[in-house]
């Protein structure tokens, strides 16, 4: 699972740098040709049957070059390792070799090349050498095969990096795993498995922590495997331990007060210190929990949803060990905690009729404790009159959104709406609201409004091209974003990506004062490490007041300084 | 972040088997999605206090008992995967216990199967159920280019273009195609000597291809693949042994195969491009259009593509058939996003030229919302009947069928109908939603043997009118319609008949694929759609009718046409008014009948069957 969110997370990006980057590209080129030459020698040998690949750098209007696959040209190598590109369209050239079972003799593989009309451009040169290969077979303490163990290898203290042909570092339906292109060196091998997750490819009972050829987990007692260029080292099995022991936790949900059990609640267990919980269970009519297959080491378990009739209770977590035995007999005392009732309003703004039907908003409270860590979140649908009921709630800040994640947009069909503010008592809660131990909080107004406003713009970049994105080699993706003014922003703010031109349009607003600017970073805080770009790249910012009559215009400036040495 | 995200995850979870999204959305409430199909569970439905099970057996072939397989049930409705799975034991057996009373799907997946039609079955809890699981096949060999050396880190697949048995592909191997190329695990290569592996393969029909740009290839890869410019992205598909998409030859992967030495000679040729545009409104909770390029011939699908800025382009593409399609990811249950089927198909001829200007135009979704009522029957009438449990209106599951399905238009691109059964609320209320455009029939799985139905119908247009019968007609669904009030009437008090169907003087099974129809005899029944009801004839000769109305039917058996049996869904023949006037002249002729009173069960009746005299004159093939 973290795997498949790191993987959309990495594509998110990548698409919004893409569109940037392919629309960039639509621009005709010059009706001119010329030619590119080369050699290319694997082993100091002339290297026969090689594709050579030339993709035309382009620049955009705000002058960054760009790689413009969709154009690329390509051509194989003779008996003598040359090539020969013909009728190359006249620009600059990015030309790499691909031959994936030979290393290149430095990092970048990629050279420049320039080609004028009717002219032959410098000859382009590779001297290439051949990979080594290191292939075996992963089986469990048994003898038999194991199916998409994952490999990993260690040279000089680095992991090798697999995320150019994943497959490669699986084993197949055989047990085999056969990793090639790899520099000399003395490599350490290593193999694991996901641990129990269904939705993984293969879903296994336990996981197998990594363990090393040719059958240790402890890294002092592995040994490496040398690796000369053009050789393969075979036999690199390794052989998994003993299966892990695995244990079962079970227990009862009951009421804290007169210890009924409470049925049916979700109940969730993670491993201490994980953010999210790894298993669910639904306990029974008794009230009764169980789960299986946990290896030793600590765990909180609780519940969040248990409720009974409309009523909502939250529980405290128990926090326990298992080591060597069944932990049975736990208890999650259920509390009927504090609870928000109240009503949504539509706010007209053009005179536009009500919302008719409010029934199909969800709105959802987060309570946050004390040190801002959430760790209560409950929904409710609306009512048709726009009457709602929160409920079960420790005491904490409670921040009221249409989702779990604390969104401030409603649609459905085609119609936005946001949260223009909250109420209670007829005093707005910007920050949230307070809820004191079994607090019922009443006479809460969500007030929500159209957002049928946009804000376009115009971002004009200066002081040198944008950086270019090294995994991607394409440049930085830019975003607009509307702040509300005088408020912390979020990934959450209303924001659009910026064309290729500089263009953007930010829809779906609701009327009021935004604060525009461009931002590099929408993503990044969770995904990426920090980026350094932040560090000299800066966005001038506009305040604009928008209303649904019309729509604002706003004009920014991106200023690229000059990066800091590395 | 939310909608992009979500987007994101979508084109991922296409053909992805690992179709849930973050487990840490699992427990929490839906966000703004799908007006209709969701449904918050009543209080009343929360207190209830029983809780039941499902037990079941998980067998290989041969009735062997496959052991540590994992089981998950899935409620129909909210679509959700209720208790955690569990696994079968050593005996290959399982229990699912603490179930909320309902109806469950529940499936079986174990390293080295398939997931197939007789590994998930669908029933009710206090049931029991044997899961037969299929072993997976390889399929493996060396892709060399012209000069016979070997073709590196080159991606190679494997297409299901029939299943075994010979039938068009069916949607759920999407599924299981892909659980072996997941986005964790990457696209399947060519290593450094040209060789690839292809495993986890369902038994069917297959085309293996290599090159071709990745987006062919049907899932995401990592960032880092698509980021560089591809060897191969700019190739078409060279097709095993070496040919276009006309010529390729088939490959037959049995159960638990290896087939070996499917040595492709690369052919490093450029293919042509299929672009346009697209238009038209996205419905809500269509979160992101993708368009879907599948074959013409059989709806197998090809490659799909984002629509960006209102246009979309399939670079690489090798001379042939297609159909474009727009696909609208959707949010379901606790994150599930699955692609619906969201414009008219295009035909799109690929001629040795780039194709333009292909017009996509988006519709938005239908739904159909109503009720479900089970009519009690008369104490006198239930005198008559032996006691029965009573059947639960929640238990029921409803189904929307698209008609005309035989059509690849209608079956492109794969999508899993099971989404969107579903069953209704204690009140009976139903919705059903993301229909496409089309006339669409209520399929019904009935909880219990004593329940058959007696009417589907819809308001009437006037105040003072009759209500429509929707079961004659089907309900013609415009797109974006919202039909509300559609009535499904039950009744207790239905018959049962099992039988055999016999031919010749030794009273053997017949030779041929027949189907058993029983046709209402009454002259006023002639049109009621739901008075028609038909089942296939085993190989042995037998069959079983349920919840058949009480009344007097004609019987007929039938043998299978040609084109009956090669179709992937079964159209019924009362369906129509043809089929149904010649259904009564069959029966008229038959001359044989049989009328069931209330609760009646019959299950000894044996039919004997004169075999047609086929025409001698064969209808010419027709060459497409």
């Amino acid at each position: 699972m973290r795997y498949l969110t790191r993987a959309a997370m990495s594509f998110a990006l990548l698409l919004s740098a893409s569109s940037l980057a392919w629309s960039a590209t639509s621009a005709q080129g010059p009706k001119e040709t010329g030619t590119i030459t080369g050699r290319v020698t694997v082993d100091g040998k002339p290297a026969q049957g090689v594709t050579v690949m030339a993709v035309p750098l382009v620049s955009n209007p705000a002058g960054e070059l760009l790689l413009k696959p969709s154009a690329s040209l390509k051509a194989s190598t003779d008996s003598e390792g040359r090539y020969r590109l013909e009728g190359v369209p006249t620009g600059k050239y990015s030309v790499a070799p691909f031959a994936s079972d030979v290393v290149a003799s430095d990092d970048d593989t990629a050279k420049e090349a320039t080609v004028a009309e009717g002219a032959t451009a410098e000859p382009v040169d590779f001297s290439l050498f051949r990979g080594g290969v290191i292939t075996g077979k992963v089986t469990d303490s048994e003898g038999r095969p194991v199916l998409a163990a994952h490999i990993r290898l260690e040279v000089s203290g680095k992991l090798v990096d697999s995320a150019s042909d994943m497959r490669m570092f699986f084993t197949d339906d055989r047990g085999i795993y056969r990793i090639f292109g790899l520099r000399p060196g003395q490599y350490f091998v290593k193999a694991g498995t996901e641990f129990d997750d269904h939705y993984h490819p293969i879903p296994r009972r336990i996981g197998k922590d990594w363990t090393y050829y040719p059958g240790v987990t402890d890294g002092a007692k592995a040994k490496y495997v040398k690796v000369t260029a053009g050789t393969e080292a075979t036999g690199v099995d390794i052989k998994f331990g003993l299966p892990d022991k695995v244990f079962t936790a079970s227990g009862r949900v009951i009421d804290a007060e007169t210890g009924v059990p409470i049925a049916d609640a979700w109940v969730a267990l993670s491993r201490t210190g994980s953010r999210f919980p790894d298993w669910h269970s639904t306990a029974n009519a008794r009230g009764e929990f169980r789960f299986e297959s946990l290896s030793p080491g600590a765990y909180e378990v609780e519940s969040q949803s248990a409720e009974r009739g409309d009523r909502r209770f939250y529980t405290d977590p128990v926090n326990f060990e298992v080591g060597s035995a069944n932990v049975d007999k736990l208890e999650l005392k259920v509390h009927p905690g504090a609870s928000i009732t109240g009503v949504v309003v539509v706010q007209s703004t053009d005179g536009a009729a009500a919302l008719d039907n409010l029934a199909s908003f969800g709105l959802n409270a987060l309570v946050t404790d004390a040190q801002m860590k959430p760790y209560s979140s409950r929904g409710c649908r609306v009512a048709p009159d726009g009457s709602f009921r929160l409920g079960g709630f420790k005491p904490g800040k409670a921040k009221i959104g249409a989702d779990s994640e604390g969104s401030q947009k409603f649609s459905f069909d085609d119609q936005h709406f946001v949260i223009l503010r909250i109420e209670r008592n007829g005093v707005e809660k910007h920050d949230g609201i307070d809820i004191q131990p079994n607090e019922q909080i009443t006479g809460v107004r969500v007030i929500i409004v159209r957002a049928n406003c946009v804000i376009r713009g115009h971002v004009t970049i200066q002081g040198g091209p944008l950086p270019i994105e090294e995994s991607m080699r394409r440049p930085i993706a830019l975003f607009a974003v509307a702040r509300s003014p005088n408020v912390p922003g979020s990934s959450r703010d209303p924001n659009c990506l910026v064309d290729a031109k500089g263009d953007f349009l930010i829809e779906n607003l609701a009327p009021g004062d935004y604060e525009v600017e461009v931002t590099l970073d929408l993503f990044r805080p969770s995904i990426y490490p920090e980026s350094e770009y932040e560090k000299y790249i800066t966005s001038t910012k506009q305040a604009v007041t928008v209303s649904s009559k019309s729509s604002a215009q706003v004009a920014l400036v991106l200023v690229v300084g000059k990066p800091p040495d590395k | 972040m939310r909608r992009l995200g979500l987007a994101i995850i979508f084109s991922i979870l296409l053909v992805s088997a690992t179709e849930i999204a973050s487990p840490a959305q699992s427990d929490k409430p839906m966000a703004s999605g799908l007006r209709g199909t969701q449904r918050t569970p009543t209080a009343q439905e929360k207190i209830v206090q029983s809780s039941e099970s499902i037990r079941g057996r998980v067998i290989g072939e041969g009735g062997i008992p496959v052991a540590d397989a994992l089981i998950s049930a899935f409620l129909v409705n909210p679509y959700v995967s209720q208790p955690p799975p569990v696994r079968s034991d050593a005996d290959g057996k399982f229990e699912l216990t603490d179930l909320k009373p309902g109806t469950y799907t529940i499936s079986a997946f174990a390293e080295g199967y398939v997931v197939s039609d007789s590994s998930s079955k669908r029933l009710q809890t206090g049931e029991s159920v044997t899961l037969t699981l299929v072993k997976s096949g390889v399929i493996t060999g060396k892709l060399t280019n012209s000069s016979g050396n070997p073709v590196v880190g080159a991606i190679v697949r494997a297409t299901k273009i029939r299943e075994a048995d010979n039938k068009p592909v069916r949607p759920h191997t999407e599924f299981t195609d892909a659980r072996f190329t997941s986005p964790l695990l990457g696209p399947f290569k060519t290593d450094d000597r040209g060789i690839y592996r292809i495993y986890g393969l369902a038994p069917g029909y297959y085309q293996v291809a290599a090159g071709g740009p990745r987006g062919m290839h049907g899932f995401v890869l990592p960032v880092r693949e698509i980021a560089e410019f591809g060897l191969y992205d700019r190739d078409a598909l060279t097709y095993y042994p070496s040919s276009t998409l006309d010529t390729a030859v088939e490959v037959t992967v049995k159960a638990g195969d290896e087939v070996a030495n499917i040595d492709i000679g690369y052919r490093d040729n450029r293919g042509h491009s299929i672009s346009g545009a697209v238009s038209g409104p996205i419905g809500a909770s269509q979160e992101r259009i993708n368009i879907v390029l599948s074959r013409a011939s059989s709806g197998v699908v090809e490659t799909i593509t984002n629509a960006k800025e209102g246009g979309f382009a399939f670079e690489s593409i090798v001379d042939g058939e297609y159909l474009v399609t727009a696909r609208a990811g959707v949010m379901f249950g606790s994150g599930l996003i699955i692609g619906v089927p969201a414009s008219p198909s295009r035909r799109v001829s690929v001629r040795g030229a780039d194709v333009t200007g292909v017009e996509i135009v988006l519709e938005p979704l239908a739904s159909i919302a109503g009720r479900v009522l089970i009519e009690p029957i008369s104490a006198a009438q239930k005198a008559e009947c032996k006691a029965t449990s009573r059947a639960r209106v929640e238990e029921v599951v409803i189904s929307p069928r698209l008609e005309n399905r035989q059509k690849p238009e209608d079956q492109s691109p794969g999508f899993f109908s099971e989404y969107r059964d579903t069953t209704a609320n204690d009140k009976g209320e139903f919705a059903l939603g993301l229909l496409r455009r089309g006339v669409h029939r209520i399929d019904l799985q009935l909880p219990a043997e004593n329940l058959f139905i007696k009417s589907i119908t819809r308001p009437a247009p006037k105040p003072d009118g009759k209500p429509i019968d929707a079961a004659r007609n089907g309900i013609a669904l415009k797109p974006g319609d919202e039909i509300k009030g559609l009535i499904i009437t039950m009744s207790e008090g239905a018959g049962g008949l099992r039988g055999r169907v016999v031919t010749g003087k030794e009273n053997k099974a017949p030779s041929a694929k027949m189907r058993m129809h029983l046709v209402p005899a009454e002259p006023e029944a002639v049109d009621n759609v739901l008075r028609y009801f038909e089942a296939e004839v085993a190989a042995d000769g037998n069959f079983a009718l349920a919840n058949i109305a009480p009344g007097k039917y004609r019987l007929v058996a039938r043998e299978l046409s040609d084109q009956e049996l090669t179709e992937a869904d079964h159209r019924p023949l009362a369906w129509d008014a043809g089929g149904r006037t010649s259904l009564k002249f069959e029966g008229e002729a038959s001359k044989k009948t049989i009328e069931l009173s209330q609760c009646q069960r019959v299950t000894d009746l044996v039919l004997s069957y004169t075999p047609l005299i086929k025409p001698s004159k064969r209808p010419a093939k027709s060459s497409d």
